[in-house]
């Protein structure tokens, strides 16, 4: 996917299309769990090296903050570390030394009459991390379900595989958000090509077009449904929520066969491009997922979570697979494009390329000197639909979509400064 | 959680297209070759001597300014570079060295460096330069006088000039065909109409130019000299006549459309474009000057930030008070 030094061509992006064939990666000897460290300094561990947990067993790891994680594995812990991610974010990492599953009975009772309120506490365990609280948060007023039979990133295709081999319980889920009170349309988004498998799932089925990021949630909620989101504001604000098919299909699941889906399709891109998905369950350090396919690291290779366009590179490859990871990319030393230190000369490029229509060359340049709230008022920085197109395009590789995420970041944390003031 | 290996780690998006200021630069270099050839042709070694001292003087001024900044050199991504040729093809084939060296500084570190380098400036660097040349040492730009000596084969009139004092009668016996093949006297890399759209064409081909800019240009310029031709045939030249003379056309092509000094909006770059080919005739035809590009374009670079404003309404964009 280079621009070539002659012609003029810039190329469509298209998703890739889903393989049939999954591998399975056995389950790990340690797994990892990653639980959410609340901001307070003053946390306290109530879990302790030692301890036991039981696979679907909430996972109480500090003093006085209600456990909303569920343990994915059978085992001891061995290990309690802190992981910083990207923005702040923090975890309490726990290294479960495994053994056979056994099911906590807490979870096998939910599982045996799966509910609205009572999955949603958990909903974020499940793969594709739905949100189920947003329907409790917004009393009835969400009137609309998408299910994105796409994946939000090139390369990725977990929900294209979810919507295709996964039908029965895509079938399942659907059934279960349609009894939503207040729920009207459950729409499933799907390219042609998959038309005559998702066309028995039950929702209603909108075709979309093929190409990056047409399938990001502002274009859907525009092109399909219509509605143009005002920037800044979220979907539910609107009566819609994005659920993810995998999502959907893990919920179809719980309610069809009664069981806690703890495993989730990942797709593994390699060092060449080529992609594979594989079945693992979550919980998996990225290491054991690598050695099971004869994956070597070394370093100055980048490990990305997610695709190209819109992953995260990490640090570590002791991390594990999230309900929310969709996607890991190795790329070579030799494959990462340098970064420059050269300055924006206002060539175009991004403002042509922006799905968006933002203005890419002034708004850099706010970005750049620290203006974030210039930046949103006089150029829409919230408007922004996080593609990284811009970045792909810039001949000066100006860092533009890390600008733009910094400086999100930035004006959220001032509005929550300002909220806590008053 | 320690380890031992030690992964890159940046920000998305992963992958670059792999374009880079460097490539753009390269070609509009490759793409100035025709003209350039022309040229060189046409004035010899006299011609060959400007361009080259021209680029080396503009690159060496960078390296001056980054020593000065302290920065890393920058002058491998060969921006300078093109600003001498380009500076260097406005000339012609006769300029002394000193103008070089002033022009080229007067491009590099007055038009662009002050302003905080590349993407800073707010003219259009070497039409800065050759602005200030041409009010500082109006002979120099004679292209009469000052290629006199030259006996290249075909009658060497400066066409704008003819046009200007003596009215279309003087011209007349120039054909637009001699004019597209160069037989016109002007700077080395100006005359040849042919080579110029070859260039221009490869640039658009390539995306290094906005085609948006050089078409607008162009037709501006083609709507405007036809309106005045209309009026009056016997005071005013053919659009033709003004799309194949002077700097029309390396200006459509190689300096309207310098990245930093004009619009990236769609229909901002066609006001721009257009403005300065009206302009261009305007001046020409009624300003005090003989060739209109040179400030037309810099007129245009004025009003960029202006024009540039009228950009298309971001995704969600919530107007206030409606
Ligand atoms: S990431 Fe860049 S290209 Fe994509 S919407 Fe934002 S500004 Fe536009
Ligand atoms: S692509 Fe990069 S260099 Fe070009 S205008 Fe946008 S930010 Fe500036």
């Amino acid at each position: 996917m280079k621009r070539s030094f002659f012609g003029s061509a810039t190329p469509a992006f298209k998703y890739a299309v889903s393989p049939h064939k999954i591998e399975d990666i056995p389950m790990p000897e340690q797994a990892m769990l990653f639980v959410d460290q609340p901001k307070n300094r003053d946390r306290k561990y109530v879990i302790k090296i030692g301890d036991t947990v039981k696979t679907g067993q909430k996972l109480n790891v500090f003093d006085g903050v209600e456990a909303t994680t569920i343990s994915t594995v059978t085992g001891t812990v061995t290990d309690i570390q802190t992981y910083r991610s990207d923005y702040g974010q923090t975890y309490a990492a726990l290294t479960i030394k495994t053994v056979n599953d056994d099911m906590d009975e807490a979870i096998v009772a939910l599982t045996q009459a799966p509910a609205l309120n009572t999955l949603s506490p958990y909903s974020s365990n499940l793969p594709g991390a739905p949100n189920l609280s947003v329907f409790e948060q917004y009393a009835s007023a969400i009137h609309t379900v998408v299910i994105n039979g796409l994946d939000d990133d090139l390369l990725v295709s977990v929900n294209q595989w979810a919507a295709q081999y996964l039908t029965s319980n895509i079938k399942a889920g659907v059934g279960f958000f349609k009894d939503i009170p207040g729920v009207k349309r459950v729409i499933l988004t799907a390219p042609e090509r998959m038309l005559s498998v998702v066309n028995s799932s039950g929702a209603e089925i909108s075709v979309i077009e093929e190409i990056y990021p047409k399938v990001l949630p502002a274009f859907i909620m525009r092109d399909l449904l219509g509605t143009v989101l005002p920037a800044g504001d979220t979907t539910e604000k609107h009566g819609v929520t994005f659920i993810k098919a995998e999502a959907v299909a893990a919920i179809g699941q719980i309610v069809s066969t009664k069981t806690l889906p703890i495993s989730k399709v990942l797709t593994v891109v390699k060092r060449d491009g080529s992609c594979q998905n594989v079945r693992v369950r979550m919980g998996t350090p990225l290491k054991s997922v690598f050695d099971a396919l004869n994956i070597t690291t070394q370093t100055g290779d980048r490990i990305i979570l997610g695709g190209p366009m819109r992953g995260t590179a990490i640090y570590s490859e002791n991390i594990p697979v999230l309900a929310t990871t969709d996607g890991v990319t190795i790329q070579n030393a030799s494959d990462i494009p340098r970064v420059s230190t050269d300055p924006c000369t206002n060539c175009g490029e991004c403002i042509r390329v922006c799905p968006a229509d933002m203005p890419v060359n002034v708004l850099v340049r706010y970005l750049e000197n620290g203006l974030y709230q210039e930046a949103k008022d006089l150029c829409d920085l919230l408007s922004c639909v996080e593609c990284g197109l811009c970045s792909y395009v810039c001949p000066s590789k100006m860092p533009i979509f890390q600008y733009i995420k910094l400086g999100k970041y930035e004006l959220s944390q001032i509005e929550t400064a300002e909220e806590q003031d008053e | 959680m320690s380890n031992a290996k030690k992964f890159v780690v940046s920000h998305a998006p992963f992958w670059h297209n792999g374009d880079s200021i460097t490539a753009r630069s390269y070609h509009t270099m490759i793409a100035a070759i025709p003209a350039l050839l022309f040229g060189i042709s046409t004035y010899g070694v006299p011609a060959a001597r400007v361009i080259a001292l021209s680029i080396a003087c503009a690159m060496l001024w960078e390296l001056g300014m980054n020593y000065i900044n302290r920065q890393e050199p920058t002058i491998a991504n060969a921006s300078s570079a093109v600003i001498g040729l380009l500076f260097g093809m406005l000339l012609p084939a006769t300029a002394p060295w000193w103008i070089v060296v002033i022009g080229t500084f007067l491009a590099i570190i007055v038009g662009r460096e002050i302003f905080g380098g590349m993407g800073g400036n707010p003219f259009n660097p070497v039409l800065t330069a050759i602005a200030i040349v041409m009010l500082s040492w109006p002979d120099m730009l004679d292209y009469y006088g000052a290629l006199v000596n030259y006996n290249p084969g075909f009658s060497m009139i400066y066409p704008l000039e003819a046009v200007k004092f003596q009215g279309v009668e003087a011209v007349s016996g120039i054909s637009i065909v001699n004019l597209l093949i160069g037989k016109q006297a002007g700077g080395i890399g100006t005359p040849c109409g042919i080579a110029l759209f070859i260039g221009g064409a490869y640039l658009i081909y390539n995306g290094v130019i906005r085609w948006e800019i050089s078409i607008s240009f162009i037709v501006g310029l083609l709507i405007t000299a036809h309106l005045f031709n209309a009026a009056d045939p016997a005071k005013y030249a053919c659009p033709g006549f003004h799309l194949l003379t002077g700097y029309t056309l390396i200006g459509a092509f190689f300096l309207a459309t310098e990245d930093a000094t004009s619009p990236v909006n769609f229909i901002p770059m066609l006001i721009y474009g257009a403005g300065a080919g009206f302009l261009t005739v305007l001046i020409r035809n009624i300003g005090a000057y003989v060739d209109g590009v040179v400030f037309a374009v810099l007129l245009m670079n004025l009003a960029n930030p202006l024009i540039d404003r009228l950009r298309p309404k971001p995704l969600g964009k919530v107007l206030e008070n409606a």
